[in-house]
Parts: structure tokens; sequence; C-alpha cells
């Protein structure tokens, strides 16, 4: 595949993949630059063509893991991880606090589970099969199943508590 | 609220925002990227494609190798040698070690006690005469 034409193709979507896990634009834009950095010098090695959008998620969602391991154990280390997204997101940039609607449902994503989390944007948001997502995350299409619909399940829980 | 309804409200909505123009830049500066990446690649695949001219450094061990061939070989042939020539020493030693068996001797043996004095004699006269 031509390399432009990937770029075209998949900036947008895992742009905001990343955005929704790491909350800050300035942390998504570089991850961003390092998942095509990986998936440039590793393309000639995919096998399979149709294995391509969930071996992006995949390169994208690992470096945001990473990114999120790091930047909580220098800050602060004794929080919980949903803890300090949350503390990110209420101090970030790039967020429209005006959209009360918006900002409750990303509160009530960001008191999932890192794992719950990007089961249910990529499903969600980017509508990504049960068995894609599966691919992503090293799981069986089943957990996939199970782990989205707890996930709505606490999201609805948290929007009835909070509306 | 009814569930289907709260999420039928809620849509796809997100409060995140973007600087303006963020994915044309983006998008300028991830084809450098990939132009700067394929340059590599193809960099990488000129290189592994060439035949290696031998550097000093890679020389240095491929004639440590060759000497220490030689060096091998070398006592090995010495190590032969020896062999050969003990081997040989062995076989010509035999003789000597079984000089009493020789025919001379067993002549002498033969020889009476008068046949022997007058031998010794003679050989004595040689002895002087030589002197």
């Amino acid at each position: 595949m031509d390399l432009n034409e990937l770029i075209k193709r998949y900036q947008e979507p895992i742009y905001w993949h990343i955005r929704r896990l790491v909350v800050s634009h300035e942390d998504a834009r570089d991850l961003l630059q390092e998942t095509f950095i990986q998936v440039f010098r590793s393309i000639d090695t995919l096998r399979e063509a149709e294995a391509l959008r969930s071996w992006i998620y995949r390169i994208a969602t690992n470096l945001c893991y990473r990114h999120l391991s790091r930047r909580r154990e220098t800050t602060c280390p004794d929080k919980d991880l949903s803890e300090w997204l949350l503390g990110q997101f209420e101090q970030t940039e790039y967020i429209d606090y005006e959209d009360r609607g918006a900002v409750l449902f990303q509160q009530a994503i960001l008191h999932l589970s890192e794992h719950r989390r990007t089961i249910f944007t990529m499903r969600y948001y980017d509508e990504l099969s049960y068995d894609e997502i599966a691919t992503v995350m090293d799981s069986t299409n089943g957990a996939m199943r199970v782990a989205y619909h707890e996930a709505k399940q606490q999201i609805t829980e948290f929007l009835k508590a909070h509306l | 609220m009814k569930e289907d309804t709260l999420w039928n409200s809620i849509g796809k909505q997100m409060p995140y925002r973007l600087p303006e123009g963020f994915f044309l830049e983006e998008e300028a500066t991830l084809q450098q990227l990939a132009a700067k990446q394929s340059a590599m690649m193809q960099a990488e695949a000129t290189r592994l494609a060439e035949p290696r001219p031998t550097t000093s450094t890679e020389a240095a061990p491929r004639a440590l190798k060759i000497h220490l061939g030689w060096w091998i070989g070398g006592v090995a042939a010495v190590v032969a040698l020896a062999l050969i020539t003990l081997l040989h020493f062995e076989t010509t030693l035999q003789p000597l070690q079984s000089a009493s068996e020789s025919p001379l001797y067993a002549y002498h043996d033969a020889m009476t006690s008068d046949e022997l004095d007058g031998w010794v004699e003679f050989y004595e006269a040689d002895l002087f005469l030589a002197e």
C-alpha cells in the first residue's frame, strides 16, 4: 500500500483513538507520529493486508499504554490511572467544557479501567468488529463482547447518577 | 430515563477539540516521515545488495584466522615428523639391541678356546700395528 494513502486513510481515526485514551492533544499528536513511524518501518512484514486496520490500532494502543504508564509513574505514582486521567481531563487544553453532556460522557468513560475503556472506545466510536478488537487486545471475540457490555453498563450507571 | 433514550441522546459526542488546520499540517509531517523512512529503507537495500569491501577491521580477524590455520598445520606437521622419526629409530635400534644374536657372536660361540685365543692375539697385534 502507498504510504501517503495509508496516512490519508488512518490519520484521523488513529488520532482520535489515541486522544480518547490519553486525553491531552499534545501527547496524542506525538503518539500519532510514533505510531506511523512504527507502521512505516514494519509494514512490509505484515502478512495479511486485511489485518492492517487492527494492526495499526494495536501499535497505537500499545504506545498509549506505555506512555500512560510512564507519565503516571513520573508525575503521581500513588494514583490510580483513571484518577490521574480525570485530573488531566480537568486541566488540559483543547477541551470544550461548555458541552456538559459530552464532558460527563467522557468522564464516565475515563472512570472505566484501561482495558474496558480501550475496548469501549474502539467499538462505540470506531465501530471495529469484535474480531478486530480481539486482535488488537490479543483476546477473544467473546471476552470483548462481555467487556463492552460491562463497560456500557458502568457508563449508564455513572450517567444516571450524575444527570 | 430509559437506557436506550439515554444512549441515543449521547450519540458520539466528545468534548475534545483541535487547533485549526491540525490534520492538514500533521498529514504533511507524516508524509515527510514516510519519505524519510522510504529513503532509509532504500539505502539499506542498496547497501545489502552491494558486495562488502573488506575493511581493515574486518581483515584483522581474517588474517588472524589464516595465521592460526598455518600455525596449527605447522604443529601438526612437526608432531607427525617426530612420530615418524621415533618409529624409524625403533626399527633401526632393534639390530643393536639384539647384537648378541648377530651371526658374528654365533661364530665366536662356536669357536674353541684355543681358536679364540689365537684370534684375540692376532687382533691385539693389529691394534699395536695401528698405533
